[in-house]
């Protein structure tokens, strides 16, 4: 009988994380979520840019990883906003230019900020790494001269006064990315030359892989995942999707679990009997 | 939160969501379509991408309407690496993937040290200096973890018996956490892209969360 629990019908497992996931959209219990050390540095970095500076945003993911990356941009973008950052992003994924367009319209507008002025979309230019690295030599050339709406940077206040991706321009850098091109262009075509303070915001997927960068000190902070995101909208005081996502992820998780418990249970019995 | 059950963008989503999630139960045609459909779009998407972010701007706008002729040298270098298709002279395709790996592994040296020397440092530094014993026992067992780990690879010396095997066997355990612990956040990532669905569904289409 135990020895079952390793061939549980797969759709039963489907139909308990659908049910599971769904009730705790609809309603949360308030799981409690700790602020990590990873995400409250990162929190402090960019909190403890000057009024008037510039944040370096790359967007280096699309519309596959939105339910974790689009609340780690909009809560980003309200800090920065709040604080009166300058915010100037760029794209080596195709859809980052469109994806950034879409979320600061909105935080923006809460905060009453201009396109051109207080941000800047230069937006997705072909190339990846050697794209990103032109821009530390000159923004307007390695960008065709044009945002992602084909508005010459020349004539936007933030495109006259941001020419390089240098120290002298550029105060910090998060990079949203979901793979690559992404953060380790990031770091060692800029960061580490060029001596600019860098974060990143990546997918669950990526954070073990991207931790050994924060331990030495090379990333100042790491947003991980959905459970990142939360983090960062509990400090910056801004609670929007990833807070209200983390039961249903923790609850699934919890669910899976105990499914692996189950199955392994299951194995061990079987075992036994052989 | 109000609900847009009608609304085009929405029901498309929630149509296209459905019909991939109807895999779960079994492969069906809806899901085929829908599959099929996917890769038509990406593929059709990625040769307008191409086009218009290196083709157009490099021989309309650059070459023909800037007169940057030098442009042609890299475009006809591209254009060699078709000789592969022509068994008698598929020698030529390497001309232009030489030249390619030639700039590629000069680019990553001239920036890669300058990114892996901080992680060979910090292995060892955090030995000592002003840490925590926690701090300093993640530092002894990060040091064991990378020590162990490279021993596994080591494929040419005699394990069995030896301090050699005994680091490799350490590393194996070293090697499979680190594996478990990439598993277990692809687990979550999934979780999460599930839970981005159901946001969308409950939420911005049927209008049932706050």
């Amino acid at each position: 009988m135990i020895e079952r629990l390793q061939s549980i019908d797969r759709r039963i497992i489907y139909v308990l994380l659908i049910l599971v996931i769904a009730l705790a959209l609809l309603k949360p219990i308030g799981l409690p979520v700790k602020v990590g050390p990873m995400t409250k540095s990162m929190y402090d970095a960019v909190d403890a840019l000057p009024a008037g500076s510039v944040l370096w945003i790359g967007m280096d993911f699309n519309q596959s990883s939105k339910a974790e990356q689009y609340p780690m941009l909009s809560v980003i973008l309200d800090h920065a906003f709040r604080k009166n950052v300058k915010v100037v992003s760029f794209a080596m994924w195709p859809n980052g230019g469109q994806i950034f367009d879409q979320l600061a319209a909105p935080v923006a507008k809460k905060y009453n900020k201009q396109d051109g002025v207080d941000y800047l979309n230069i937006g997705y230019k072909p190339g990846g790494s050697v794209a990103l690295r032109a821009m530390v030599t000159d923004i307007n050339t390695a960008a065709a001269g044009v945002d992602q709406n084909g508005k010459p940077l020349a004539s936007t206040p933030l495109g006259q006064q941001v020419k390089k991706l240098s120290k002298d321009y550029v105060g910090f850098i998060v990079d949203i990315a979901a793979g690559d091109p992404g953060t380790t262009d990031y770091l060692n075509y800029v960061s580490t030359p060029e001596k600019i303070p860098m974060a990143t915001a990546v997918v669950n997927v990526s954070v073990p892989g991207e931790m050994p960068y924060v331990q030495s000190g090379q990333y100042k902070g790491l947003m991980g995942g959905l459970r990142g995101a939360a983090e960062y909208e509990i400090l910056a005081r801004a609670p929007g999707k990833a807070a209200s996502g983390m039961d249903s992820q923790s609850l699934g998780a919890a669910l899976i679990v105990l499914f692996i418990i189950f199955g392994n249970v299951g194995y061990l019995a079987s075992r036994g009997k052989k | 939160m109000g609900a847009n059950i009608f609304d085009p963008a929405n029901l498309t989503g929630a149509i296209i969501t459905l019909a991939v999630l109807s895999f779960l139960i079994k492969d069906n045609p809806v899901f085929d379509l829908f599959q099929h459909g996917f890769v038509g779009l990406y593929f059709a998407y990625s040769i307008g991408l191409t086009y218009h972010s290196y083709i157009r701007p490099t021989i309309v706008d650059d070459i023909v309407k800037k007169g940057h002729y030098s442009y042609v040298i890299p475009v006809i270098l591209g254009l060699l690496v078709y000789f592969m298709f022509v068994p008698s002279m598929n020698w030529i395709a390497r001309y232009p993937m030489s030249f390619w790996v030639g700039y590629g592994a000069g680019y990553i040296l001239a920036f890669q040290p300058g990114t892996l020397m901080p992680q060979i440092y910090n292995t060892f530094i955090r030995f000592y200096g002003k840490a925590t014993f926690l701090d300093n026992l993640n530092a002894i067992l990060l040091f064991i973890g990378v020590i162990t780990a490279l021993a596994y690879f080591f494929f040419t010396v005699r394990k069995q018996g030896t301090a050699v095997g005994l680091a490799a066997e350490t590393g194996r355990w070293v090697i499979m956490i680190a594996l478990g612990a990439a598993f277990g956040s692809t687990v979550l990532y999934r979780i999460t892209l599930f839970v981005g669905r159901m946001q969308f569904l409950l939420g911005d289409w049927l209008g049932l969360l706050k």
